[in-house]
């Protein structure tokens, strides 16, 4: 289907897969050509998530392309930040949690038994929706992950204090008071802390759960400007409610709908020429 | 433009206008809420009223209690004098009844009187006041007249008709039996209904002499069927008893109001009478009423006893605090305004304030200073032959004992010349100073003045007296700082000198104690015994060598008299071989004692000699020590008995009317001032003195007077004690609770019981204190379990179990590695076997270092057989734990029937274990006490009220407090925070010790101050657990256990105390506001010191976020 997909034109496809969904029933993501020619760091296989008797996330198939910008979109509710938060396992802090299917990270099972979750939290980076800052200084902040693994070196720390702050652009504004205490920044300036953090520990994955909700417009833009920076250097993983944002920071989107992944493709494809109307009328505001 | 229709058809404009601002009006009252700002804004508003009064009032009360206030001289009326300050004024009730005992006081008084001239003042005296009281209560004797009019008559008739009606329904009902003679019964009920015919009628109109008559028949007939009744009563009659105690209870019921009704009807028929000779009695009438009370007529007297009570005035009074308790036999004294003649402030009137019998008021007369004559080392030598001659004279029996008079007589006119000759000197050289009068004390204590004395009179010292008031004063201010300093000096040898010494002397005594009971043998006794002879052997060593010194002296300068020097002599060498035999005796029988103790000892002798050479050595330090402490307390009093006042008190002896000199030690008064001629900046000084002796000074006269300074130490010790204990426990409880436990049904109960130990009643934590910690743990610790009553199990047992219990542990944690994996799948949480695993050994580990410690501090040998088992116990916990969590994060499904039986078995024997700690060590063996010595002298430790009881005790009750803010603050933390630091890579543990606990720390912080405030406001458990009124040591202390095992003071029980249990409870009033106010301050400070610490920590974690 895909393979016929390709060639397709905008919503010349005749049934809406939404309405299957809705329904219930089984739907294939619409995943582009483009897809398969990257490198995969993230390998989401058959992925199933349950809140309780609740299904959250169905048969996710998922390959995330390494060292790209990977956009998560779709209406609220549809499972972007269950499967985000699913990746570093911060779900399991929820009771009644329950999945099946597994996650491959580097060639890495994620899911097994076996797997140390610290170590596998600490190759990935995470910035929340709201901006989460400890309460401590600005440097303490940067540096948590060293300093949780025991790391005393104090040149390694103000080196790696000051690459991540550099890396966040945030070390202009914050390098004379490193040792004040962070809630005293602006949201802006503390959520490119929170990346400074998540960056700090070099991770292999760093995922963003709608960094720029809580910011104001000149602040969504540094946080934009930021990842694009980013790209390329980190495998960004980023839900976004935004279009613009996916559009214009990402290289893969990803749609999702009530647990589904609808389609997957490079971001100007997705953007201009999709090959499901769902996606189209999502994209466009017709609904969602 | 308008369409005329479309009018007509619809509203105007204007009309729906109208209409949106009727709505508008109708609903901004309900739906805006203004009456809500009135309301909430009124509650705070009264609560803050109620607050400010409460503290404003104290505050008054406290800050009042010591400002100097002014002496003054009332003389009453009758001739009484007052000296003292006004401690309060008030309105009260004067009475006749009042007016009617002062003047028998008086009559009394003047009968008392033989001499003529005071008779006749007593009697102008009781005239002028006769006078005062009529004046004062003549115009209230019509209105009471006239409210007796008001006597409840008809009440009264309705109430004894309807009570006949009741014994006669209860009556009829019953069977009579035969012995109750049924039919009197009846024929008495009729003729009592038959005084329902009088009861109909209005009172104003019955005959009352008839009446009177009727109702004194109806009694008897009342009488008659009582008697009936009462027999039913006891011996039965009626089938139901509840019956015949009904109408048991109607018949007594009736006998009172028929009483009631005749004592109306009588008052009715003599108020006429009474009220024609009160207004024939006119100047008189106090008397008129006091013979009407005992007329013979019960109804006259019973009205003009209420008469006399009705007839009343308010009026001023004022309690003055009049002090000298020796010679008044009063602290304080009533006195009414009608009564004072003259108030005058006398500008010399000195409150003195002393250390033992309350406060003295009075005029400085005259000031003392003596001064001795220094003894010369001539005299003292002549002093000590003469003795040495008088005592041991008869030695020399067979010799002439005409010699040894005349050795006597001569050593005695030496010393005469001596001593007269010194005399002479002394005075020449006292005579220069320029003191107003001068006496020379003579031997024999009387003084006289310096040229009546004789030239071979003995001065042993001279008198600068200052006499007036000005000049009494004047040398006051120069002396008493001196004697001040003194006393002071004096008090810190007589407590921490005096303190040490006995310390010492204690522990060698219990040294030997100890040894007594680690051999069970009798020692002590004996061991005194030897002291005993020790000290008697030293006493005749001294002897000798005084006596040697003697008649040292004696052959030196006696030499012109060969005679007397060579009988000194010849005494001396007599003397020697008298006290060689007596101090051989003694050594001999030290010797057999020793040889005693050591049969005694047997095998232990060795050991046991060597404790008791120190034991003996250790007393006659401390002995000796003792006698030079002793000796310089004896110096100090006397250079303070050097300083004396003397006073005139007024207003003493039964009449108050006398006036005496008292002469006061200045060593024995604290403070002393003329009030009325102080200037506000001199009352200042006494004022801020007087609060430096309050918070400073140990309290005085049953804690009604000086300081309280052991009470602030004792509660301010035990809150920071009580916080050191509660915040820790609770906090690291209230951490499991929320960070650890997973919800469900236990933790839901956990919460609730916890939150219902707030709601205890907190004596209830006292019984419990006083059972569990003071009678079980503290006799525990003192004696072991025998001391703690209970049971000890055999040693075969004990170590059985012991045993037992650790090859279960074993098991247990063998059963949770091989499952391990078991419990939660992710490693967040710690799975409880984890825990089990952790907290028994080191719990276990924890008993055994206590033990150690305690065994450092206390030295008891017998623990050692305690704490080394269970610490292999707890080490062996340990290593496994070690294994078991290395290998934790390979699982398998904890799902499985198998992991949760394991889990179960696991938890189960996790309990277990700590239950058979527990019990092994109550129930040791090898255990008896840390204390054992002191608690066989008599002296629990800590098996009674004790400082560190009472804060554990606090530290239970205020424990829910600390849990629950703890979860608050916890629960606070926000979510994403954690997520932030687990997406960090931060395992649990990291996540609560850097993010969690650090944001929360404000919040436990308010826990720990909100259980300070409780605990150090807390009173009633207290007087179970330690607080006392009086301690004599402070309950800290430099030797373990450091001063926790002492009863405390505290200020709480020292309100309650002063307050409530104080003999002179009217000196002590405002000491509980001042104490109060102090309470107050004190866990303000402390509260705003932790509130203060508590702003820096927020300022530094929980800054606003945007």
């Amino acid at each position: 289907m895909s393979q016929t997909g390709i060639d397709t034109p905008n919503g010349a496809e005749g049934e809406s897969r939404l309405e299957a969904i809705v329904r219930g029933e089984q739907v294939q993501t619409e995943v582009h050509e483009a897809i398969r020619h990257e490198q995969i760091i993230l390998d989401v296989k058959d992925f199933n998530l349950w809140y309780g008797d609740k299904q959250a996330l169905f048969d996710n198939n998922l390959r995330v392309s390494r060292g790209k910008v990977t956009a998560l979109i779709g209406p609220s509710g549809c499972g972007k930040s269950t499967l985000l938060r699913s990746v570093n396992r911060i779900n399991d802090l929820i009771d009644n949690v329950r999945i099946t299917g597994d996650m491959i990270l580097s060639g890495q099972t994620i899911y097994d038994p076996s797997v140390d979750v610290i170590e596998l939290r600490k190759r990935m980076g995470m910035v929340f929706q709201k901006p989460n800052p400890f309460p401590m200084s600005i440097y303490e902040n940067v540096v948590y992950a060293l300093r949780i693994d025991g790391e005393r070196n104090r040149a390694l720390l103000d080196e790696t204090c000051e690459r991540a702050l550099r890396g966040a652009a945030l070390w202009d504004e914050v390098k004379d008071r490193l040792h004040d205490s962070a809630l005293g920044m602006s949201g802006g300036q503390q959520q490119r802390l929170c990346i400074a953090r998540a960056i700090a520990a070099e991770p292999d994955v760093l995922l963003m759960d709608e960094p720029c909700s809580a910011l104001d417009p000149i602040a969504t833009g540094k946080i934009e400007d930021l990842i694009a920076e980013l790209r390329g250097e980190y495998t960004i993983l980023i839900v976004t409610h935004n279009m613009q944002q996916a559009s214009r920071s990402s290289d893969y989107t990803v749609f999702m709908y009530l647990g589904r992944l609808v389609e997957y493709g490079p971001t100007s494809d997705l953007f201009e020429r999709p090959h499901l109307r769902d996606t189209e009328d999502y994209i466009t505001g017709r609904f969602g | 433009m308008s369409d005329p229709a479309g009018h007509s058809g619809s509203p105007t404009a204007a009309s729906i206008a109208a209409e949106r601002t009727r709505i508008r009006s109708r609903s901004s009252v309900l739906s805006a809420g203004e009456p809500m700002i009135w309301l909430t804004g009124g509650s705070l508003m009264l609560c803050l009223v109620m607050v400010v009064l409460l503290l404003g009032y104290i505050f008054k009360q406290g800050m009042m209690t010591f400002w100097p206030g002014p002496v003054t001289h009332i003389v009453t009326e009758d001739g009484r004098q007052y000296l003292g300050e006004i401690a309060r004024e008030e309105e009260f009730d004067f009475t006749a009844t009042a007016a009617w005992s002062m003047w028998t006081a008086l009559e009394q008084r003047i009968q008392a009187t033989a001499d003529e001239k005071a008779k006749a003042e007593l009697t102008a005296q009781r005239d002028t006041l006769l006078a005062k009281t009529v004046e004062l209560l003549s115009p209230e004797l019509d209105p009471a007249l006239a409210d007796l009019e008001n006597d409840g008559a008809v009440d009264a008739f309705r109430i004894a008709s309807s009570s006949i009606d009741a014994v006669h329904r209860s009556l009829s009902a019953l069977e009579l039996p035969s012995e109750a003679q049924p039919r009197q019964v009846r024929d008495n009920l009729t003729k009592l209904l038959a005084l329902q015919t009088l009861f109909n009628r209005s009172p104003d109109q019955v005959d009352l002499d008839g009446a009177i008559g009727r109702l004194e028949n109806a009694q008897q007939h009342l009488a008659a069927v009582q008697k009936s009744v009462e027999l039913m009563f006891y011996i039965g009659g009626d089938r139901d008893f509840a019956r015949v105690r009904h109408s048991r209870t109607a018949v007594k019921q009736l006998r009172d109001r028929l009483a009631a009704v005749q004592q109306v009807l009588q008052d009715r028929r003599a108020r006429p009478e009474v009220r024609k000779a009160l207004q024939q009695a006119g100047d008189r009438f106090l008397h008129v009423l006091n013979d009407l009370a005992g007329s013979t007529d019960p109804g006259v007297a019973h009205t003009a006893q209420n008469l006399r009570d009705a007839v009343r005035v308010r009026h001023r009074r004022r309690l003055l605090r009049t002090g000298n308790y020796r010679l008044s036999k009063t602290h304080f004294d009533w006195v009414a305004d009608f009564e004072i003649a003259t108030s005058a402030a006398p500008p010399w009137a000195m409150v003195v304030e002393r250390r033992e019998w309350g406060r003295f008021y009075g005029f400085p007369q005259s000031f003392t200073q003596k001064t001795r004559r220094p003894p010369s080392d001539e005299e003292h030598q002549l002093q000590s032959v003469q003795t040495f001659l008088a005592r041991h004279g008869r030695l020399l029996k067979n010799e002439d004992a005409r010699a040894i008079e005349a050795a006597k007589k001569q050593v005695q006119e030496k010393l005469q010349a001596v001593r007269s000759h010194r005399s002479q000197d002394f005075l020449a050289k006292v005579k220069s100073d320029d003191a107003p009068v001068q006496r020379a004390l003579l031997e024999g204590g009387q003084a006289v003045p310096f040229d009546r004395v004789g030239a071979d009179q003995n001065v042993i010292g001279a008198l600068r007296i200052s006499e007036g008031r000005a000049q009494a004063w004047e040398q006051w201010t120069r002396h008493h700082p001196v004697v001040q300093t003194l006393f002071d000096r004096e008090y810190v040898l007589r407590r921490s000198e005096i303190g040490r010494v006995n310390h010492d002397q204690e522990q060698s005594r219990l040294s030997v104690r100890q040894l007594e009971l680690d051999t069970d043998v009798n020692l002590l006794e004996t061991a005194m015994q030897v002291l005993t002879l020790q000290e008697q052997i030293n006493a005749l060593d001294r002897q000798m060598e005084q006596a040697a010194q003697a008649v040292e002296y004696a052959r030196t300068h006696f030499q012109a008299d060969a005679k007397t020097a060579s009988l000194a002599s010849r005494l001396l060498v007599r003397f020697r071989q008298a006290n060689a035999g007596n101090r051989n005796d003694r050594v001999r029988q030290i010797g057999q004692l020793e040889a005693e103790l050591k049969a005694r000892l047997g095998d232990e002798a060795e050991d046991g000699m060597t404790v008791l050479q120190s034991f003996w050595r250790t007393q006659q330090r401390t002995a000796e020590q003792t006698r030079e402490i002793n000796e310089q307390i004896e110096a100090l009093d006397r250079q303070q008995a050097r300083y004396e006042i003397e006073m005139e008190a007024i207003g003493n002896g039964p009449n108050r009317n006398r006036a005496t000199k008292t002469t006061l030690a200045l060593a024995d008064i604290v403070r002393a001032y003329p009030a009325n001629r102080f200037s506000r900046g001199e009352k200042w000084n006494v004022y801020v003195a007087r609060w430096g002796e309050f918070l400073a000074d140990d309290p005085r006269e049953a804690n009604s007077e000086g300081g309280v300074f052991p009470a602030i130490v004792g509660t301010v010790v035990m809150t920071l004690i009580l916080a050191m204990v509660v915040v820790p426990f609770g906090a690291l409880a209230a951490l499991y609770l929320r960070e650890y436990a997973k919800a469900g049904p236990i933790v839901s109960v956990i919460r609730i019981a916890i939150n219902n130990l707030a709601g205890v009643p907190s004596i209830v934590f006292g019984v419990f204190g006083m059972i569990f910690f003071c009678y079980m743990v503290g006799s525990f610790i003192d004696g072991g379990p025998r001391a703690a009553s209970i049971p000890v199990l055999p040693k075969m047992w004990w170590f059985g179990i012991l045993i037992g219990a650790a090859v279960a542990e074993l098991l247990g944690v063998i059963a949770a590695y091989a499952n391990r994996g078991g419990g939660k799948h992710d490693n967040q949480s710690t799975p409880w076997l984890l825990n089990a695993a952790l907290a028994v050994p080191l719990m276990a580990v924890w008993i055994a270092a206590a033990g150690i410690w305690l065994r450092w501090i206390a030295g008891a040998e017998s623990v050692v057989g305690v704490a080394v088992p269970l610490m292999v116990l707890g080490m062996a916990g340990v290593f496994f734990w070690m294994l078991y969590s290395s290998t934790f994060c390979e699982k398998n499904d904890p799902r499985s029937f198998f992991s949760r039986l394991v889990y179960m078995v696991g938890l189960a024997t996790a309990i277990a274990t700590v239950a058979v700690v527990i019990f092994l060590v109550a129930t040791t063996p090898f255990f008896d006490g840390f204390y054992e010595a002191r608690l066989v002298d008599g002296n629990p430790t800590f098996g009674k009220g004790a400082l560190i009881w009472a804060s554990l005790t606090l530290a239970l009750l205020t424990l829910p407090v600390v849990i629950v803010a703890t979860e608050e603050a916890l629960s606070a933390v926000p979510n994403s925070m954690r997520e932030g630091s687990y997406a960090c890579g931060a395992s649990k543990w990291q996540t609560i010790q850097r993010i969690v606990l650090p944001r929360a720390m404000p919040g436990i912080m308010t826990g720990m101050i909100l259980a300070m405030a409780r605990g150090a406001g807390e009173v009633a458990p207290l007087m179970l657990v330690g607080a006392v009124k009086l301690a004599p040591k402070l309950p800290v202390s430099w030797n373990p256990p450091f001063g926790v095992d002492r009863s405390f003071m505290h200020l709480g029980f020292h309100i309650y105390d002063v307050g409530f249990q104080s003999p002179n409870s009217e000196a002590a009033k405002p000491m509980v506001f001042t104490t109060t106010f102090l309470l107050i301050g004190i866990v303000a400070v402390l509260n705003v010191t932790a509130i203060a610490l508590r702003t820096r920590l927020r300022r530094k974690f929980v800054a606003s976020q945007f």
